[in-house]
Protein backbone atom coordinates (compact mmCIF):
# COMPACT_ATOMS: atom_id res chain seq x y z
CA UNK A 1 0.00 0.00 0.00
CA UNK A 2 2.27 2.39 0.73
CA UNK A 3 4.98 1.21 -1.88
CA UNK A 4 2.25 2.02 -4.44
CA UNK A 5 1.97 5.85 -3.07
CA UNK A 6 5.40 6.42 -3.23
CA UNK A 7 4.98 4.87 -6.77
CA UNK A 8 2.35 7.46 -7.78
CA UNK A 9 4.42 9.92 -6.53
CA UNK A 10 7.85 9.24 -8.51
CA UNK A 11 5.36 8.69 -11.59
CA UNK A 12 4.22 12.45 -11.27
CA UNK A 13 7.68 14.10 -10.96
CA UNK A 14 9.49 11.76 -12.99
CA UNK A 15 7.51 13.40 -16.14
CA UNK A 16 8.59 16.87 -16.23
CA UNK A 17 12.52 15.57 -14.77
CA UNK A 18 12.65 13.47 -17.65
CA UNK A 19 11.56 15.90 -19.91
CA UNK A 20 13.86 18.28 -18.88
CA UNK A 21 16.85 15.67 -19.06
CA UNK A 22 15.95 15.54 -23.05
CA UNK A 23 16.01 18.93 -23.44
CA UNK A 24 19.32 19.50 -21.74
CA UNK A 25 20.69 16.21 -23.53
CA UNK A 26 18.76 17.60 -27.02
CA UNK A 27 20.85 21.21 -26.79
CA UNK A 28 24.18 19.88 -26.00
CA UNK A 29 23.69 17.30 -28.87
CA UNK A 30 23.20 20.31 -30.93
CA UNK A 31 25.97 22.09 -29.91
CA UNK A 32 28.28 19.41 -30.00
CA UNK A 33 27.20 18.45 -33.88
CA UNK A 34 27.37 22.50 -35.04
CA UNK A 35 31.40 22.18 -32.93
CA UNK A 36 32.15 19.28 -35.65
CA UNK A 37 30.73 20.94 -38.38
CA UNK A 38 32.70 24.29 -37.50
CA UNK A 39 35.86 21.68 -37.57
CA UNK A 40 35.08 20.20 -40.69
CA UNK A 41 34.37 22.80 -42.67
CA UNK A 42 37.20 25.74 -41.15
CA UNK A 43 40.10 25.74 -43.67
CA UNK A 44 43.51 24.66 -41.98
CA UNK A 45 45.60 28.19 -42.34
CA UNK A 46 48.66 26.43 -43.52
CA UNK A 47 46.88 25.33 -46.93
CA UNK A 48 46.38 28.40 -47.83
CA UNK A 49 48.98 31.61 -49.16
CA UNK A 50 48.11 33.68 -46.13
CA UNK A 51 47.06 36.94 -46.46
CA UNK A 52 49.22 39.80 -47.07
CA UNK A 53 48.75 43.27 -44.83
CA UNK A 54 50.59 45.55 -47.19
CA UNK A 55 49.56 43.86 -50.72
CA UNK A 56 47.38 46.81 -52.47
CA UNK A 57 48.93 49.43 -49.94
CA UNK A 58 51.73 51.84 -49.70
CA UNK A 59 55.03 49.90 -48.97
CA UNK A 60 55.96 50.18 -45.22
CA UNK A 61 59.28 51.86 -44.34
CA UNK A 62 62.63 49.76 -44.71
CA UNK A 63 64.27 50.98 -40.98
CA UNK A 64 67.58 48.88 -40.89
CA UNK A 65 70.82 50.05 -41.52
CA UNK A 66 72.90 49.22 -44.88
CA UNK A 67 75.13 46.40 -43.91
CA UNK A 68 76.16 46.77 -47.33
CA UNK A 69 75.93 48.69 -50.40
CA UNK A 70 74.43 52.33 -50.42
CA UNK A 71 71.87 53.88 -47.42
CA UNK A 72 68.12 53.23 -49.06
CA UNK A 73 65.36 55.43 -48.57
CA UNK A 74 62.17 54.12 -49.97
CA UNK A 75 60.30 56.82 -49.50
CA UNK A 76 62.42 58.71 -52.61
CA UNK A 77 62.48 55.60 -54.27
CA UNK A 78 61.37 55.57 -57.96
CA UNK A 79 61.96 52.74 -59.39
CA UNK A 80 60.54 49.40 -59.36
CA UNK A 81 61.72 47.68 -56.79
CA UNK A 82 61.75 44.40 -55.57
CA UNK A 83 62.50 43.78 -51.49
CA UNK A 84 63.68 40.53 -50.28
CA UNK A 85 63.93 39.17 -46.71
CA UNK A 86 66.19 36.16 -46.40
CA UNK A 87 68.58 34.64 -44.28
CA UNK A 88 72.23 32.63 -44.94
CA UNK A 89 70.70 29.88 -43.11
CA UNK A 90 67.74 29.64 -45.07
CA UNK A 91 68.40 26.85 -47.91
CA UNK A 92 65.98 28.11 -50.48
CA UNK A 93 67.32 31.58 -49.95
CA UNK A 94 70.56 30.56 -50.81
CA UNK A 95 68.90 28.80 -53.96
CA UNK A 96 67.41 31.96 -54.91
CA UNK A 97 70.42 34.07 -54.79
CA UNK A 98 71.29 33.89 -58.59
CA UNK A 99 68.03 34.84 -59.32
CA UNK A 100 67.99 37.89 -57.35
CA UNK A 101 71.75 38.81 -59.44
CA UNK A 102 70.26 37.79 -62.72
CA UNK A 103 67.46 40.54 -61.39
CA UNK A 104 69.74 43.31 -60.58
CA UNK A 105 72.16 42.84 -63.30
CA UNK A 106 69.33 43.17 -66.10
CA UNK A 107 67.22 45.64 -64.74
CA UNK A 108 69.77 47.70 -62.52
CA UNK A 109 71.41 48.59 -66.18
CA UNK A 110 68.60 49.98 -67.87
CA UNK A 111 67.53 52.13 -64.04
CA UNK A 112 64.06 50.55 -64.36
CA UNK A 113 64.31 48.37 -61.63
CA UNK A 114 66.61 47.82 -57.99
CA UNK A 115 66.59 44.88 -55.32
CA UNK A 116 67.17 45.62 -51.68
CA UNK A 117 67.09 42.75 -49.33
CA UNK A 118 66.51 43.05 -46.00
CA UNK A 119 68.29 40.88 -43.30
CA UNK A 120 65.98 37.92 -41.48
CA UNK A 121 66.87 36.65 -38.30
CA UNK A 122 70.59 36.29 -39.30
CA UNK A 123 74.17 37.97 -38.00
CA UNK A 124 75.34 40.92 -39.57
CA UNK A 125 78.88 39.31 -40.32
CA UNK A 126 77.20 36.32 -42.04
CA UNK A 127 75.57 37.89 -44.52
CA UNK A 128 78.87 40.00 -45.51
CA UNK A 129 80.74 36.55 -45.87
CA UNK A 130 77.46 35.58 -48.05
CA UNK A 131 77.79 38.36 -50.27
CA UNK A 132 81.21 38.03 -50.48
CA UNK A 133 81.24 34.53 -51.50
CA UNK A 134 78.50 34.35 -53.72
CA UNK A 135 78.26 38.32 -55.47
CA UNK A 136 75.47 40.25 -55.34
CA UNK A 137 75.83 43.82 -55.54
CA UNK A 138 72.60 45.64 -54.19
CA UNK A 139 71.85 47.25 -50.76
CA UNK A 140 71.69 44.46 -47.78
CA UNK A 141 69.80 45.89 -44.96
CA UNK A 142 70.43 44.85 -41.58
CA UNK A 143 67.48 42.92 -39.46
CA UNK A 144 66.71 45.74 -37.27
CA UNK A 145 65.20 43.04 -34.63
CA UNK A 146 63.19 42.09 -37.24
CA UNK A 147 61.17 44.79 -36.64
CA UNK A 148 60.54 45.37 -41.06
CA UNK A 149 59.49 42.26 -41.43
CA UNK A 150 56.97 42.21 -38.92
CA UNK A 151 56.20 45.73 -40.84
CA UNK A 152 55.80 43.63 -43.88
CA UNK A 153 53.84 40.67 -42.17
CA UNK A 154 56.86 38.57 -43.00
CA UNK A 155 57.69 35.18 -40.81
CA UNK A 156 59.08 32.45 -43.20
CA UNK A 157 61.86 33.79 -45.45
CA UNK A 158 62.52 33.94 -48.68
CA UNK A 159 59.64 36.54 -48.99
CA UNK A 160 59.91 39.19 -51.58
CA UNK A 161 57.69 41.96 -53.20
CA UNK A 162 57.37 43.56 -55.94
CA UNK A 163 56.80 47.52 -55.46
CA UNK A 164 55.43 49.71 -58.25
CA UNK A 165 57.56 53.30 -58.79
CA UNK A 166 54.63 54.46 -56.63
CA UNK A 167 55.35 53.01 -53.49
CA UNK A 168 52.51 50.70 -53.17
CA UNK A 169 53.08 47.03 -53.10
CA UNK A 170 51.54 45.20 -55.91
CA UNK A 171 52.97 41.46 -55.80
CA UNK A 172 54.10 39.17 -52.87
CA UNK A 173 56.22 36.20 -53.30
CA UNK A 174 56.34 33.41 -50.67
CA UNK A 175 59.30 31.53 -51.61
CA UNK A 176 61.86 31.89 -53.92
CA UNK A 177 61.31 34.65 -56.82
CA UNK A 178 62.53 33.57 -60.60
CA UNK A 179 64.04 36.48 -62.27
CA UNK A 180 62.05 35.94 -65.80
CA UNK A 181 58.59 35.71 -63.71
CA UNK A 182 59.05 39.53 -61.94
CA UNK A 183 60.70 41.18 -65.31
CA UNK A 184 57.26 39.60 -67.10
CA UNK A 185 55.36 40.73 -64.01
CA UNK A 186 56.70 44.69 -64.34
CA UNK A 187 56.13 44.41 -68.05
CA UNK A 188 52.73 43.42 -67.49
CA UNK A 189 51.98 46.08 -65.10
CA UNK A 190 53.97 48.86 -66.96
CA UNK A 191 51.59 47.87 -69.89
CA UNK A 192 48.25 48.41 -67.76
CA UNK A 193 49.78 51.56 -65.96
CA UNK A 194 50.22 53.74 -69.16
CA UNK B 1 18.30 38.72 10.56
CA UNK B 2 20.49 36.15 12.35
CA UNK B 3 20.11 34.04 9.08
CA UNK B 4 21.48 36.89 7.10
CA UNK B 5 24.10 37.50 9.16
CA UNK B 6 26.73 34.28 7.58
CA UNK B 7 25.37 35.95 4.06
CA UNK B 8 26.33 38.99 5.12
CA UNK B 9 29.86 38.00 5.85
CA UNK B 10 30.09 36.09 2.99
CA UNK B 11 29.73 39.01 0.75
CA UNK B 12 31.45 41.31 2.73
CA UNK B 13 34.83 38.70 2.46
CA UNK B 14 34.04 38.57 -1.66
CA UNK B 15 33.45 42.05 -2.32
CA UNK B 16 36.76 42.96 0.15
CA UNK B 17 38.46 40.62 -2.08
CA UNK B 18 37.66 41.99 -5.57
CA UNK B 19 38.51 45.28 -4.26
CA UNK B 20 41.83 43.94 -3.06
CA UNK B 21 42.30 42.35 -6.45
CA UNK B 22 41.32 44.71 -8.71
CA UNK B 23 42.07 48.64 -6.84
CA UNK B 24 44.75 47.54 -4.48
CA UNK B 25 47.14 46.05 -7.49
CA UNK B 26 50.15 48.06 -7.92
CA UNK B 27 50.64 49.79 -11.80
CA UNK B 28 52.27 46.95 -13.29
CA UNK B 29 56.07 48.12 -14.75
CA UNK B 30 57.05 48.59 -18.23
CA UNK B 31 58.44 44.96 -18.16
CA UNK B 32 55.82 43.41 -16.62
CA UNK B 33 53.07 44.67 -19.12
CA UNK B 34 55.55 43.97 -21.88
CA UNK B 35 55.89 40.64 -20.37
CA UNK B 36 52.21 40.04 -20.30
CA UNK B 37 51.40 41.30 -23.38
CA UNK B 38 54.09 39.11 -25.19
CA UNK B 39 52.27 36.35 -23.16
CA UNK B 40 49.00 36.45 -24.97
CA UNK B 41 50.51 36.24 -28.59
CA UNK B 42 51.23 33.65 -30.43
CA UNK B 43 54.60 33.32 -31.82
CA UNK B 44 54.25 34.01 -35.76
CA UNK B 45 56.19 30.84 -36.73
CA UNK B 46 54.95 28.31 -33.94
CA UNK B 47 52.36 26.61 -33.35
CA UNK B 48 50.88 27.24 -30.36
CA UNK B 49 54.20 28.73 -28.72
CA UNK B 50 53.90 32.19 -27.14
CA UNK B 51 56.29 35.19 -28.21
CA UNK B 52 57.14 35.19 -24.68
CA UNK B 53 58.76 32.11 -24.82
CA UNK B 54 60.24 31.36 -28.12
CA UNK B 55 63.73 32.58 -29.66
CA UNK B 56 62.61 32.73 -32.94
CA UNK B 57 63.35 35.90 -35.13
CA UNK B 58 59.89 36.48 -35.30
CA UNK B 59 59.27 36.14 -31.79
CA UNK B 60 62.36 38.92 -30.94
CA UNK B 61 60.59 41.53 -33.79
CA UNK B 62 57.27 41.39 -31.59
CA UNK B 63 59.10 41.64 -28.47
CA UNK B 64 60.93 44.36 -29.82
CA UNK B 65 57.66 45.97 -31.00
CA UNK B 66 56.31 45.80 -27.77
CA UNK B 67 59.01 47.35 -26.16
CA UNK B 68 58.68 49.81 -28.06
CA UNK B 69 54.92 50.48 -28.29
CA UNK B 70 54.91 50.08 -24.37
CA UNK B 71 57.06 52.84 -24.44
CA UNK B 72 55.80 54.76 -26.77
CA UNK B 73 52.11 54.64 -24.62
CA UNK B 74 50.53 52.40 -26.38
CA UNK B 75 47.83 50.64 -25.33
CA UNK B 76 48.49 46.72 -24.64
CA UNK B 77 45.31 46.18 -26.87
CA UNK B 78 46.51 48.38 -29.81
CA UNK B 79 49.63 46.55 -29.65
CA UNK B 80 47.95 42.83 -29.96
CA UNK B 81 45.66 44.46 -32.23
CA UNK B 82 48.46 45.45 -34.71
CA UNK B 83 50.54 42.22 -34.46
CA UNK B 84 47.58 40.69 -35.48
CA UNK B 85 47.10 43.09 -38.33
CA UNK B 86 50.16 41.87 -39.41
CA UNK B 87 49.64 38.37 -39.88
CA UNK B 88 46.22 38.20 -40.85
CA UNK B 89 44.64 35.00 -40.99
CA UNK B 90 46.68 32.97 -38.59
CA UNK B 91 45.07 33.80 -34.96
CA UNK B 92 48.20 35.14 -33.49
CA UNK B 93 45.82 35.96 -30.56
CA UNK B 94 46.39 33.45 -27.58
CA UNK B 95 43.51 35.17 -25.20
CA UNK B 96 40.24 35.53 -28.21
CA UNK B 97 39.28 39.01 -28.56
CA UNK B 98 36.73 40.33 -25.94
CA UNK B 99 34.51 41.68 -28.90
CA UNK B 100 32.73 39.85 -31.93
CA UNK B 101 32.48 36.11 -31.98
CA UNK B 102 35.47 35.67 -30.08
CA UNK B 103 33.89 37.34 -27.40
CA UNK B 104 31.25 33.99 -26.89
CA UNK B 105 34.27 32.51 -25.16
CA UNK B 106 34.40 34.83 -22.50
CA UNK B 107 30.50 35.53 -21.98
CA UNK B 108 29.43 31.85 -22.44
CA UNK B 109 30.59 30.51 -19.14
CA UNK B 110 28.72 33.55 -17.48
CA UNK B 111 26.15 32.56 -19.18
CA UNK B 112 26.17 28.48 -18.14
CA UNK B 113 26.97 29.74 -14.36
CA UNK B 114 23.52 32.21 -14.31
CA UNK B 115 21.37 29.59 -16.03
CA UNK B 116 22.29 26.82 -14.33
CA UNK B 117 21.68 28.94 -10.66
CA UNK B 118 18.69 29.94 -11.94
CA UNK B 119 17.84 26.13 -12.98
CA UNK B 120 18.35 25.10 -9.40
CA UNK B 121 17.12 28.51 -7.83
CA UNK B 122 13.27 27.38 -9.76
CA UNK B 123 14.24 23.69 -9.00
CA UNK B 124 14.82 23.98 -5.34
CA UNK B 125 13.14 26.61 -4.78
CA UNK B 126 10.00 25.00 -4.27
CA UNK B 127 11.03 22.60 -1.72
CA UNK B 128 11.33 25.41 1.20
CA UNK B 129 8.06 27.46 3.06
CA UNK B 130 5.87 25.13 1.91
CA UNK B 131 4.73 23.23 4.63
CA UNK B 132 2.74 19.92 4.07
CA UNK B 133 0.25 19.51 6.40
CA UNK B 134 -1.71 16.31 7.13
CA UNK B 135 -5.59 16.46 5.95
CA UNK B 136 -8.24 14.33 7.50
CA UNK B 137 -7.83 11.85 4.52
CA UNK B 138 -4.39 11.26 5.23
CA UNK B 139 -4.68 10.38 8.84
CA UNK B 140 -7.63 8.31 8.10
CA UNK B 141 -5.08 6.51 5.41
CA UNK B 142 -2.74 6.26 8.05
CA UNK B 143 -5.10 4.78 10.69
CA UNK B 144 -6.37 2.45 8.12
CA UNK B 145 -3.14 1.11 7.49
CA UNK B 146 -2.10 1.13 11.52
CA UNK B 147 -5.15 -1.08 11.89
CA UNK B 148 -4.30 -3.48 9.19
CA UNK B 149 -0.74 -3.96 9.97
CA UNK B 150 -2.16 -4.31 13.82
CA UNK B 151 -4.39 -6.96 12.69
CA UNK B 152 -1.87 -9.05 10.61
CA UNK B 153 -0.03 -9.12 13.69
Amino acid sequence: MTDAVTDVENDVEAAPRSRAVRWAAASVGVVMALLVVMLLTSKNADDQPSASPVLGQSAPALGGAALIGEPFDIGTNDRWLVVNFFATWCVPCVQEHPQLRLLQEDMAATGQARVVSVVYGDKAEAVKVFFEENGGEWTVLDADDGRTALDWGVAKVPESFLVAPTGIVVERFQGGVVAADVRQLIDRYEVEGS
Amino acid sequence: MKVWAPWMAVLFVVVAALFVGTVGQQEPTPTERAQSVASTIRCPTCDSQAVSSSDTPSAQAVRSLITDRIEAGDSDEAIRDYVDSRYPGQNLLLDPAGSGFGGLVWALPVIMVVVAVAGLVVRFGSYGGVSRTASAADRDLVAAAQQASEDDA
